[in-house]
């Protein structure tokens, strides 16, 4: 239950990706640390040490880089209406990625955000790296704490670059032009998020799939510290779903930015996440590693599905069978 | 290392780089335009001169060569003899031709204000729509006209002693029907919807209180300056009207442009631009206000002129694109260009009478609108 306890279970998790991790490494990202590691100390001055892909040894260490998201005994609502969610006490940890799972009407949304400080809970608090996020002034959220929200739309004739220029608006003041540090912001989100071939063309033109790509490099050229992700995958035929999680996956990896993504494919949320938080009527039901939390009960009592739970070297696989009548 | 070549290009150019053809394309035309429709309406009047004379009269160069002039004309005359003063400038008198000086005196300002309007109502007209993502808002559709011409009635019918503050009184009524609207359509946030609704509402009472204040004018010549007012016109303005718009839109439209940003970044939708950092409410407010100040101005020198802020946005999205710097430059130009000709054909199609602008642009915006309507489904969403 604490966050050593994570921890354990999280160094046997990094063992197993350490190779694929390394491979990375050695491909697109060989130039990258040292400069992004440098600005990302220059952003906040807390960080003491910036751990690169390049050692997979040091990924464990990965976080200290980022600070963890902590939910104690909220209670959040819309309006005067009865709590939608209620939790004692939940934990996003530094430097991983956890996923929000549960059916829909679960609270998954609503948890997410109060964790942007979109909502402010009935009791509680959300804290952000000790701080109680509705204590943050808005700017200087945004400069931590992106989100992907699903609702976006922008106009159809704005290209993917001017899109990801937008990450930067919290970055530069009322009347502050874009500073080179800007541009390399965005060009790295771009090629992070492998839409450089698509920089010039509308939005408006594209997939929903490389839609769902452009707006994801807007919300990486905001370089924050810890990225919320509402339902990112949603939609998006299965090429664009890998593409979306890769990235975000390797931004983890790379710079241990502390991600929580709400996902509606069970089995993608246990391979993708390294803990994750089920919900059911608002209430956290269980939260931990996917080995731990994924099993045939969770998925009767959750999702009202009979389903097979089978364990193999990439975490637990999910296959459903039939629907469950209440 | 790449970004060592890379970025310092971008860098350079970047401060200009949204300056396209197609907006370049737009502010020429717009322009041509403007200066067409401009000597068409300089050359007529009870004095006729043909479109020759009055072109060498508006580039007279007595009145380009002696900057005093062109001071008195926009700053005043005792102001702008101050400041040609201050300046080191002659302050002599200049004596200039008759058709220079009815070119000059009398007819230049309906073309400068007609200017002044447009810009200031597309500009408006374009900020609405970014702050409530809604192409079909409009300070028409959002009760600021309402709120204005009704302001502007009371104190032409009411109080009498205001007439000197039009502008202020205009953007006074637009504000406080702004923030009915606002505070209407509050619900712990706003949404477009409900503003647009809200606007509707305060738009009919307003609407009816000014219909009211007919029955409450003394003498018919009032009723029908009164009316001039509420359906938007150029006919009989000053240099008055022009020194009376000139600061208010040196001050509105670069704060638009300033603000473009801002727009830009309000048009990915509210939980986009919260989670960038902006203070959606906020600045909302500060632009609305920014938009209303601008509708106020153009009220208070034309009246309500309507369908330009709808209108002109819109057929400049077309062209240039929704990124608001370019669209805020482009309607800065494109709406004089359609102000200027409009009044051309208030002037012109039932001469020697002349029509408000306001009923030409009508003309002109229903149509327009219709033609959208059929074209695209989506319309509405921004």
């Amino acid at each position: 239950m604490t966050r050593d306890d994570t921890h354990g279970t999280d160094g046997t998790d990094t063992g197993t990706d350490a190779p694929a991790d390394a491979a990375r490494g050695d491909g697109g990202a060989a130039v990258e640390p040292v400069e992004p590691a440098a600005d990302h100390t220059g952003n906040d001055g807390s960080r003491v040490s910036e751990t690169g892909p390049v050692d997979p040894a040091t990924t464990s260490d990965a976080p200290e880089d980022s600070p963890p998201l902590s939910i104690s005994d909220v209670a959040l609502s819309y309006g005067d209406g009865d709590p939608v969610v209620e939790a004692d006490r939940l934990e996003v940890p530094a430097g991983e990625i956890t996923a929000l799972i549960g059916p829909n009407g679960s609270g998954k949304s609503t948890l997410l955000k109060s964790m942007n400080a979109e909502l402010s809970p009935d009791r509680g608090a959300v804290t952000f790296d000790g701080r109680d996020v509705e204590e943050y002034d808005t700017t200087e959220l945004a400069r931590r704490l992106g989100l992907l929200s699903q609702d976006h739309a922008a106009p159809g004739s704005t290209t993917v670059r001017e899109l990801a220029t937008h990450g930067r608006y919290p970055h530069r003041g009322f009347f502050d032009g874009m500073s080179e540090e800007d541009y390399r912001a965005v060009d790295r989100a771009i090629e992070r998020v492998g839409v450089g071939h698509l920089a010039d063309r509308p939005v408006g033109d594209l997939s929903g799939g490389q839609g769902q790509l452009a707006w994801l490099a807007m919300v990486l050229a905001q370089e924050t510290d810890a990225l919320l992700l509402d339902e990112p995958t949603t939609f998006l035929d299965l090429h664009h779903q890998l593409r979306v999680l890769d990235a975000v996956r390797e931004l983890n990896e790379d710079y241990g930015v502390t991600v929580c993504v709400v996902l509606h494919d069970i089995g993608q949320a246990a391979r993708f996440a390294d803990n994750l938080i089920a919900l059911k009527d608002g209430e956290p039901y269980e939260w931990g590693p996917p080995d731990e939390v994924i099993n045939e009960q969770l998925l009767r009592d959750v999702f009202g599905v009979e389903a097979e739970v089978g364990f193999g070297p990439n975490g637990p696989s999910v296959t459903p069978r039939r629907a469950i009548d209440e | 290392m790449a970004g060592e070549t890379r970025t310092r290009v971008p860098e350079v150019e970047s401060r200009f780089e949204w300056f396209d053809a197609s907006l370049v394309t737009v502010m020429v035309a717009s322009t041509a335009v403007v200066v067409a429709s401009g000597l068409v309406q300089v050359s007529f009047g009870a004095f006729t001169m043909s479109v020759g004379t009055a072109w060498s009269a508006v580039f007279d160069p007595l009145v380009w060569t002696n900057p005093q002039v062109l001071l008195r004309l926009f700053l005043g005359e005792g102001f702008g003899n101050a400041v040609a003063s201050g300046l080191g400038l002659s302050t002599a008198t200049v004596d200039l031709p008759k058709e220079t000086l009815i070119v000059w005196q009398i007819r230049m300002p309906r073309v400068l204000v007609g200017v002044l309007v447009g810009a200031n109502l597309a500009v408006s007209g374009a900020v609405f729509q970014a702050v409530t993502r809604n192409e079909l808002a409009s300070p028409f559709i959002l009760g600021v006209s309402a709120g204005a011409g009704l302001a502007i009635l009371l104190s032409l019918i009411v109080f009498t002693g205001l007439a000197a503050f039009l502008p202020l009184v205009a953007a006074g009524g637009g504000a406080v029907a702004f923030v009915l609207v606002y505070a209407i359509a509050w619900k712990g946030g706003t949404n477009p919807v409900r503003l647009i609704l809200a606007g509707v509402i305060v738009s009919t009472v307003f609407g009816s209180l000014q219909t009211a204040l007919f029955f409450f004018a003394d003498d018919l010549g009032v009723v029908q300056s009164a009316i001039a007012w509420t359906t938007g016109s150029l006919t009989g303005v000053d240099w008055e009207q022009v020194r009376m718009a000139l600061p208010w839109t040196f001050i509105a439209v670069p704060l638009t442009l300033v603000g473009a940003r801002q727009l830009n970044v309000l048009l990915l939708g509210e939980r986009t631009a919260r989670s960038l950092g902006m203070s959606v409410e906020r600045v909302r407010f500060a632009l609305s206000a920014v938009a209303v100040l601008a509708a106020g101005t153009a009220i208070a020198v034309a009246g309500i002129v309507g369908f330009v802020g709808l209108i002109v946005p819109h057929m400049v999205r077309q062209l240039v694109g929704s990124d608001y710097k370019r669209l805020v430059v482009a309607c800065v130009f494109a709406g004089p260009a359609l102000v200027t000709l409009a009044d051309v054909g208030a002037r012109l199609a039932l001469s020697p009478a002349q029509l408000p602008v306001g009923i030409v642009t009508g003309l002109i915006g229903g149509p327009y609108f219709l033609y959208l309507m059929r074209k695209q489904d989506g319309l509405g969403d921004l």
